[in-house]
């Protein structure tokens, strides 16, 4: 007896309990408002790869389409691919062109340019680009940033865009 | 919620109040606000301007500027500034305080740009051992004169 009773004092509880949504609604719009406006529109999306500390700069943002060449502290990657392993940094000084480039990189991107080349040729909507984004670590030496830029010059890309972290923002 | 649409008030009259579903917006809205969140980049990432400074035949063509200037960042946290042209000067600046002395380049540069305003590009190189970091320090600093920065020391 004493047990149904209150059972019946729980089911008078819980009747009125209601979600107030209408707030809830306006909080997702506020949301959805703030990550529309700081969404970004590019199609290429500039993250620079684990281990990777940009150096900092005023440099605005910009939607740049371009090869992405990404130096890390053990690798140089052409559009998220490992082509050339450093070691702390470095290049190993034997794989060096006459122009003080990279012969592995050099050759990579040939093939990079060589496609977009072609890509151009067929489709005079698409024009062969020298812009090239460069994603390097912080505390990358300036001789194998020399040596990056140079094997991208002998290719055609003369024109870099060095990617940094912007202090504004 | 009550959405009222158009009635007239008057008592005894039939109610165009109305409630609006919410959960199906709710819905919606949190799978949107989850694809954004996934997909935004909480990163700013800004974009540095630079060219390569190589000779090459084509070059001379167009009429070269009235002076060329050099900046060097040098081991030892040093900054070495030259100028070849119609105005020669060479000056090396040392560290201040432990940090690059970027002021004394910036106070040179605007004095350069005061006496050839058609002058709006520097060749910035470094020592093999500089960080990236330092080249774009002193890149920042060349820009707000200089707008156009080559980078050499190449072969």
């Amino acid at each position: 007896m004493k047990k149904k009773g209150l059972f019946k004092k729980r089911a008078r509880a819980s009747d009125e309990m209601s979600l107030q949504i209408t707030s809830m609604a306006d909080i997702f719009t506020i949301l959805l408002v703030f990550l529309l406006k700081s969404a970004s529109t590019s199609a290429v999306n500039i993250t620079p790869g684990a281990g990777v500390t940009l150096p900092a700069s005023t440099a605005e943002s910009a939607n740049i389409e371009a090869l992405r060449i990404e130096i890390s502290e053990n690798a140089v990657t052409v559009e998220n691919e490992p082509v050339l392993k450093l070691e702390k940094f470095t290049v190993d000084p034997k794989d060096s062109t006459p122009e003080g480039g990279s012969k592995i990189l050099s050759s990579k991107l040939e093939i990079n340019r060589k496609r977009q080349l072609l890509i151009a040729k067929s489709n005079t909507d698409v024009k062969v680009d020298s812009k090239v984004i460069i994603i390097a670590d912080q505390h990358t030496p300036y001789s194998t940033i020399k040596r990056v830029l140079a094997s991208a010059a002998v290719q055609g890309y003369t024109d870099y865009k060095l990617a940094v972290v912007n202090k504004n923002q | 919620m009550n959405v009222s649409s158009g009635g007239s008030g008057k008592p005894g009259s039939a109610s165009q109040d109305f409630d609006l579903n919410l959960a199906p917006i709710i819905d919606c809205f949190t799978v949107l606000v989850t694809f954004l969140l996934a997909s935004s980049a909480f990163l700013s990432i800004g974009i540095m301007d630079a060219g390569v400074s190589a000779s090459s035949p084509s070059q001379s063509q167009t009429a070269p500027p009235p002076i060329q200037i050099k900046i060097e960042i040098k081991s030892g946290m040093k900054l070495a500034l030259s100028t070849t042209g119609k105005a020669t000067r060479s000056n090396t600046f040392t560290a201040k305080e432990g940090k690059y002395d970027f002021e004394a380049i910036k106070k040179e540069l605007t004095g350069l740009k005061g006496s050839f305003p058609t002058v709006d590009a520097v060749t910035l190189s470094a020592d093999d051992g500089i960080e990236y970091r330092d080249v774009i320090d002193a890149m920042e600093v060349i820009r707000k004169t200089q707008p156009v920065v080559m980078l050499g020391g190449f072969q």
